[in-house]
């Protein structure tokens, strides 16, 4: 009786309570500044350093080829880029494993397959993704033009998956909530993401 | 949906709660030796409720986290071990309801594993289960000792803190050792 009890203030709770910064990830707070990089290569066959990228906004994502939740939500991730085209936003995919399926000559083929349309970094060192708290994939970070965490999490409300028969399933239906989108339109139009963090749902990332 | 704002999903389950709507009349039911049986959120608190007294090892995974897959084998050589020594290991899978084929995929998966594990199902959408289990990712293995109290939550959330099977082991001496000593 009294864990059920327990269940259900626990339940209350987590219907009650709005989420909160700093909830989903051990590392990085929001407010936290982007860590530096520098020299990481990517599938377009350049080199990129943090002080590449310029943009008021700038996105940056954790990916893998193999992960199912990361195929299931390529499409969102490519029509998200296309969305802010022409504004002062740039996004750039990473990739943290090093499993032969998602080193850099698989994401080359995996980028040029899905048609990205980003720059797409090796993280090989895994210094970038230690430094986020980087722990799944997709899990989107979203930096201000003095590159402090405004956002971090999800890409929408319905994280979609792709399934062993090769469907796309999202798992809470059609999304109706654009965490990303509306997190980089805030911050282009001068205010604060809300919500600035949601529980990233995807693969989980291995560190070595 | 907006965080904050009540969740129907979790509204139901709760009402399932306080009335005991959801719950199975006989315990005995749980412990069937099919493949998966299909558990609610409060079900399986009750599987590990009947578990007790005894240390428990749950492996939370599902059909899509490829490495619960790869590392299953040192789980079952893990589970041969210590089985004998009176440790119950679970695994808890938590493919979506609606995925046929993830779950027809980890039917399969687990008839050919062998080892000596109990294999529940969560009959729950992902992000209702990993709001209420407050999961990040899987694969997680969770222990419970004697009193049914959670005493090791091993994830890999932390980039700087991800667990082996080495934890598992250790976790597990570590509670035998309180539970053997005179």
């Amino acid at each position: 009786m009294m864990r059920r009890l327990r269940m259900v203030a626990a339940l209350l709770l987590f219907v009650a309570v709005p989420v909160g910064a700093g909830q989903y990830n051990d590392i990085i707070s929001i407010g936290d500044s982007m860590p530096s990089f520098s020299g990481l290569p990517a599938t377009d066959g350049g080199s990129y350093s943090s002080s590449d990228f310029d943009a008021d906004v700038l996105v940056l994502v954790s990916l893998a080829n193999h992960c199912p939740w990361v195929r299931g939500m390529d499409a969102g991730l490519i029509e998200l880029v296309e969305s802010f085209e022409g504004q002062d936003v740039e996004v750039v995919g990473f990739a943290v494993n090093h499993r032969e399926d998602d080193r850099l000559p698989a994401m080359i083929e995996h980028g040029k397959r899905v048609g990205y349309n980003f720059v797409y970094l090796f993280d090989e060192s895994q210094a970038l993704g230690r430094a986020l708290g980087a722990t799944r994939t997709p899990e989107y970070f979203v930096f201000d033009k003095a590159r402090k965490l405004a956002y971090t999490g999800l890409l929408t409300n319905s994280p979609a998956r792709e399934t062993r028969d090769g469907d796309v399933m999202f798992t809470n239906g059609a999304p109706t909530a654009f965490y990303t989108r509306d997190a980089i339109a805030a911050l282009l139009a001068g205010d604060q993401p809300d919500p600035a963090e949601t529980r990233a749902q995807g693969c989980s990332v291995k560190y070595e | 949906m907006m965080p904050g704002t009540p969740r129907p999903a979790a509204l139901i389950m709760l009402l399932g709660l306080m009335t005991g709507g959801t719950l199975p009349a006989d315990d005995s039911a749980l412990d069937r030796p099919e493949v998966m049986q299909v558990v609610s959120l409060a079900q399986w608190e009750r599987v590990l409720e009947a578990k007790q007294p005894g240390i428990i090892v749950a492996d939370l995974w599902a059909s899509w986290c490829v490495s619960c897959i790869e590392r299953f084998p040192k789980m079952v050589d893990l589970a041969d071990r210590f089985s004998q020594r009176n440790v119950t290991f679970l695994t808890l899978n938590l493919d979506d309801p609606q995925d046929a084929s993830g779950i027809e995929w980890s039917n399969g998966f687990l008839a050919g594993l062998g080892g000596t594990f109990g294999h529940y199902r969560l009959d729950e959408n992902l992000t209702v289960a990993f709001e209420a289990l407050d999961l990040m990712s899987l694969p997680v293995v969770l222990i419970h000792d004697g009193s049914g109290k959670e005493r090791h939550r091993l994830t890999n959330d932390n980039p700087n803190q991800q667990f082996t099977e080495a934890d598992i082991e250790a976790a597990l001496e570590a509670l035998l050792a309180g539970a053997e000593a005179p």
